[in-house]
Formats: structure tokens, C-alpha cells, sequence
């Protein structure tokens, strides 16, 4: 590339920023900056520090987190079914579901 | 009312209060499609949603790719396939097999992400991201709950 000379470069990518900002709407900037933003939430990056992962070990640990929080709302509905079963409706608790369901 | 369908009433109603916290994402409205499409749904969907039943199972053709487009991408990635079969046959190379594992829990991703099958890569990234943060207010107000309903059985 650098055998074009300086001024090649900067027209190529230019055209090349031109064209993605045509395609994705997102710059190449703030796909990075989603990535990192994702690993952050991820639960094991928070306990070691761990640098710029590879793609696919992200989407792997995104993909897998997804699917645990997806069980445990599946496993805290199952508690709440239970618990609002069991309630006596003249019970402080009865009561705290009938004002969420108020408003 | 069964404990199967009180605790399908419950989540119901957990993501629709969860989609609807971020109504005009686009895993929110497609979450809300979702669930609209079932028939035994409906009904609890319209007492939830009231007038806004109408506006959120109306389905938002703009996010989706064009046909076109979609037929586009199939035929690229079969040509690149059939490409990487017979550049292979020397040798597995380290790229190649890193490219395609992206590409296949990218496919895993679309799936678990409400709508995920629709929308480019950029827009999955950026809703995946909103998506995770949602669930996790999700997962915490319901454990909320939890201890505020359990609290007076300790007496």
C-alpha cells in the first residue's frame, strides 16, 4: 500500500468509510465500542481482566449468558406462581400485587 | 387457575413489562409479536396492553432485510463456500475455521435474540447489547419480588 504513495491511501479509505456509512450505519468506532461494552457485561470479564476477546469466544459467552437468564426468569416465575398461590388475599403481600397491577 | 398457567401468565407479563420499558427497540416489538402470535395469549396481551394492543402487534416491516438482499447474502456465502471447500484441501487454516465458528454462533445469537433473524449484523450487535441489559432489570425486579412476597412467611 504504501507504494501508491501517500495520497492513495487516504482516498481509499475515504471511499471504503463512504461505503459502510452507506451499508451498516454504524462506524467501525462504534462496533467497537459495542463489543467492549458487551464483553463488560458479560459475567466471567468482569472477574479476570481480560483483553479484547476474539469474536467468536464473545458471541460464545453472550450467547450462553442469554440463555442462563433466560432460565433463571423461567425458574424465578416458577417461585412466583408458588407464592402468589399460596397467598391469603387479606395479606400485606396480596396487597403489593394488587397496587402493581394498579398502576 | 393450574400452576402451568398462572406461571405462563407471570412470565407473559414479565416480558411484555420488560418489552414494553423499551418500547421502540426492535427486540421489543418483535418480542411482542411473538407472543401475539400464539392465540392463547391474546387475551391476556389485550388486557395488558390496552390500547396499545393495536400499535405493537403491527408488524414493522421497515428493520427487515428486503428479500432481494436476503437472496443476495445466500448466494455470496454459498460461492465463498464453495471457494474455502477448495482452497482447504491442503490444509485447515486457523483463520478460516475462527471465520466460521463467528459465523455459526452468530446464527445461535439471531435466535436468541427476539427478531434476531431480520436484522444485519450492526443492528443484532447494537440490539443484543440492549437486549441483555433489559433482561438483567428483568431477572433483579423479579427477585425483588420474590423477597418482598416472602418476607412475612419468616414470622
Amino acid at each position: 500500500m504504501g507504494l501508491l504513495g501517500p495520497q492513495q491511501p487516504r482516498g481509499e479509505q475515504a471511499i471504503a468509510t463512504k461505503m459502510s456509512s452507506r451499508r451498516n450505519r454504524i462506524s467501525d468506532e462504534e462496533i467497537n465500542e459495542l463489543i467492549s461494552k458487551l464483553q463488560s457485561l458479560l459475567p466471567e470479564s468482569r472477574r479476570r481482566n481480560i483483553g479484547r476477546a476474539s469474536a467468536s469466544k464473545l458471541l460464545k459467552e453472550t450467547c450462553s449468558y442469554i440463555k442462563s437468564l433466560h432460565r433463571e426468569v423461567d425458574d424465578l416465575s416458577d417461585r412466583l406462581s408458588d407464592l402468589i398461590a399460596t397467598m391469603d388475599s387479606n395479606s400485606p403481600q396480596a396487597e403489593i400485587i394488587r397496587s402493581l397491577l394498579r398502576s | 387457575m393450574s400452576f402451568l398457567q398462572r406461571k405462563r401468565a407471570i412470565k407473559l407479563t414479565a416480558d411484555v413489562a420488560m418489552a414494553f420499558a423499551k418500547d421502540g427497540a426492535k427486540w421489543s416489538h418483535a418480542l411482542i409479536m411473538n407472543l401475539a402470535k400464539k392465540p392463547k395469549n391474546k387475551t391476556l396481551l389485550r388486557s395488558i396492553l390496552g390500547s396499545e394492543y393495536e400499535r405493537l402487534t403491527k408488524p414493522c416491516l421497515s428493520w427487515k432485510m428486503p428479500r432481494a438482499k436476503k437472496i443476495l447474502q445466500r448466494s455470496f456465502k454459498m460461492h465463498s463456500r464453495i471457494k474455502k471447500g477448495a482452497r482447504r484441501l491442503p490444509g485447515v487454516n486457523a483463520a478460516s475455521v475462527h471465520a466460521e465458528a463467528a459465523v455459526t454462533r452468530t446464527k445461535v445469537l439471531k435466535r436468541l435474540v427476539p427478531g434476531g433473524e431480520h436484522w444485519d449484523n450492526s443492528s443484532l450487535l447494537e440490539e443484543t447489547l440492549d437486549y441483555v441489559i433489559s433482561l438483567r432489570a428483568q431477572v433483579d425486579l423479579m427477585h425483588l419480588l420474590v423477597k418482598a412476597l416472602n418476607v412475612p412467611n419468616l414470622k
